[in-house]
């Protein structure tokens, strides 16, 4: 045992995975800890390792991607140990993917699949287990339990898939559920009553919540804290708040600037030019340099590291924003 | 209105989904898209907005001709293209061109980018070969901010936003007037999906284009739309001015889905109360009687089971179709 005092711990991850191409640096010293009943939302775009993050917090990175270095410690366990990853996985800490098809077989019954989660895990019997599966698709809002568990996944609407993979992710008593993507494969209507149930359950379980997406309005309503991640890298972390109104890192300022919002009418979207990084080649500076309007020649040669700005809120630039409150997108405010 | 280039009257689309009956004698038909009528002026953007299943691409492919309309009229620049047929109809199907969703889908992996993009000049034989159309290619791919250099490359090299870009331009090489873009920045990344859209604004200016905008993103659709018309279920239940439609919706479902639609920002997104609508969209091939939204409207009366509302104007320039509002 290593001492942490938190429920989870990431130190100085590194998750690379091997291409004929070269080596793809999946996140690069990624560290941050999350308490009991914390909402932590990732935010990130595509290629910027948010997804590879989830899947080594819960030990699922599969060959040929490695962890070339780092920690991830569950309540002072390392979850690099394959069997406590598999022990604690589904347990204590759950998931909930973009596609819910994917997380169950298309050819046993939800009362089945339920079932053998908690039998494998608690010390209940069959029968037990099913009951407490009916009384989980209660909660999650099925109507009609005890017929819906004789039922097959594609019997099942989206949004209802998704509610049984959480009741699933529940049905241990999880202290924490990572949710990666939970509802960009459903429509607005279904969206929405998903957040309402995911930050319901968390309010009233007291659950741990990692949330990982692209949608900053998502984490906006679900998550207190946030971290921002650009090709592999965390480069501003704090609370929603702070983040939103006072972003100091460029990549997080244009990153609002180039979301459109229905609250509020752009006379022009704030595009970022240019594209990520191949994460296959990464220059010795920070890698936003060739699309941030404030880079210097310091920028290209050097990196930033993370580095403390006030209680609870980091950043790495050289050049930050001096993190005045700004309205988003700057050309107008509208009315809510 | 003496400027409408593309004037939709009661489209309808049936699709034949299977058989019926102990002999398959019946055929089990859905309708997608519903007596949907709707009028676009040159050089507007028209959002189509709507949820998976209401309808929204299929009113595009049929304008298009891509599906066999069952009823209704589509006249584009006042001729009914259901009636002309053979060098006309190419003439008017010149007019209007595709941009589709998927920028990976959409561009064959074998062909050069100057083939791809020369492609509807050679069809429509304005060139007779990619080779005899090089300048006109580079035209383009100046037009769409990639680079002349680009036309030598295949699609593999480009990322998902410079792949959109290749798909625009091939759509602007015959001069259409009518561009129909079905989802064309969802599945981009969104600091790469507002390039995209800044885009596609100074094409409109600089050429005058009319763009039907179909998307499910609501926020994208205020951004880029002139005018809004939301479906559901097959049927068009609003139709207005984008800041009518987001201010002073009129059908409640046009309430519940703006409600849904969570605001980037935690100030608002904590304070706000979502209207959560329960339930899901109908099954399309039985859909229920009267308003398709009554099975989900909290405001449903025992008229809204019983007919359908028709699409009415309300206030001016404002249509809705709802019996209680």
């Amino acid at each position: 045992m290593i001492r942490s005092d938190h429920l989870l711990e990431i130190r100085n991850l590194e998750v690379v995975f091997p291409t004929r191409e070269g080596t793809v640096q999946a996140v690069r010293g990624v560290s941050f800890t999350v308490d009991a009943g914390e909402s932590l939302g990732v935010v990130g775009e595509s290629g910027s390792g948010k997804s590879t993050l989830a899947r080594a917090a819960l030990g699922l990175i599969e060959l040929p991607g490695r962890i070339a270095g780092g920690e991830i410690l569950w309540r002072g366990r390392s979850l690099l140990d394959k069997r406590v990853a598999g022990r604690i996985r589904g347990r204590e800490i759950s998931m909930v993917s973009q596609d819910p098809m994917a997380s169950m077989s298309p050819i046993l019954t939800i009362g089945t699949q339920m079932t053998e989660v908690m039998t494998r895990h608690l010390d209940i019997g069959r029968r037990e287990a099913f009951t407490r599966a009916g009384d989980l698709l209660e909660k999650v809002g099925i109507p009609d339990p005890g017929r819906r568990l004789g039922q097959y996944p594609f019997e099942f609407s989206g949004g209802m898939q998704q509610r049984v993979v959480i009741a699933t992710a529940l049905s241990c008593d999880p202290m924490m559920l990572i949710a990666d993507e939970p509802t960009t494969a459903l429509d607005v209507t279904t969206q929405a009553q998903i957040l309402e149930l995911v930050s319901s359950l968390q309010r009233d379980l007291g659950l741990a919540l990692l949330l990982i997406t692209h949608d900053l309005g998502v984490v906006a309503g679900a998550c207190d804290l946030l971290k921002v991640l650009y090709a592999g890298e965390i480069i501003e972390s704090g609370t929603a708040d702070q983040l939103f109104h006072r972003p100091h890192h460029p990549y997080t300022a244009a990153l609002l600037g180039s979301t459109p919002r229905l609250d509020v009418k752009a006379d022009r979207l704030m595009a970022i030019e240019g594209h990520p990084p191949d994460l296959r080649h990464i220059g010795s500076g920070c890698s936003f340099t060739p699309r941030c309007p404030h880079a210097t020649t310091r920028c290209a040669s050097e990196a930033p590291v993370l580095q403390l700005s006030e209680a609870g809120r980091a950043y790495a630039c050289w050049n930050p924003l001096s993190g005045r409150e700004v309205q988003n997108p700057p050309t107008a405010r509208g009315q809510a | 209105m003496s400027d409408a280039l593309l004037e939709l009257q009661g489209l309808t689309v049936k699709y034949d989904v299977g058989r019926e009956g102990f002999w398959g004698q019946h055929r089990t038909q859905l309708t997608a898209v519903d007596d949907v009528s709707f009028t676009i002026d040159r050089g507007e953007t028209f959002g189509l907005v709507g949820e998976s299943g209401s309808g929204k691409t299929t009113t595009g492919r049929a304008i298009l001709g891509k599906v066999p309309i069952a009823s209704g009229r589509v006249k584009f620049a006042g001729r009914d293209i259901t009636e002309v047929e053979g060098r006309e109809r190419r003439a008017i199907r010149r007019n209007m061109q595709l941009i589709p969703q998927n920028p990976y889908g959409s561009l064959n992996p074998r062909m050069k980018v100057r083939e791809i993009i020369s492609e509807p000049l050679v069809v429509h034989r304005r060139f007779k070969s990619a080779k005899g159309a090089t300048e006109r290619v580079v035209e383009l791919l100046e037009l769409t901010g990639m680079n002349p250099d680009d036309m030598y490359k295949y699609p593999h090299a480009f990322s998902g936003g410079q792949r959109q870009r290749i798909v625009i331009a091939r759509a602007l090489a015959l001069n259409p007037d009518l561009i129909i873009a079905d989802e064309p920045v969802s599945a981009l990344d969104v600091s790469i999906q507002a390039q995209v859209v800044n885009l596609l604004q100074d094409l409109q200016k600089r050429l005058r284009l009319t763009y039907i905008f179909i998307a499910h993103d609501l926020a994208v659709i205020r951004h880029i739309s002139h005018r809004i018309g939301i479906m559901y279920a097959g049927k068009l239940v609003e139709v207005a001015k984008g800041d009518c439609v987001y201010r002073f919706p009129i059908h409640p479902y046009t309430e519940a889905l703006l409600s849904s639609v969570p605001i980037p920002d935690p100030r608002i997104e904590r304070g706000r109360a979502v209207k959560v609508i329960a339930g899901e969209p109908p099954d399309p091939i039985h859909p229920p009687m009267g308003c398709r939204f009554h099975t989900r409207c909290p405001l449903a009366e025992p008229r809204c089971r019983e007919a359908a509302p028709p699409l009415e104007a309300r206030k001016p320039e404002h249509e809705a179709a709802c019996w209680v509002r």
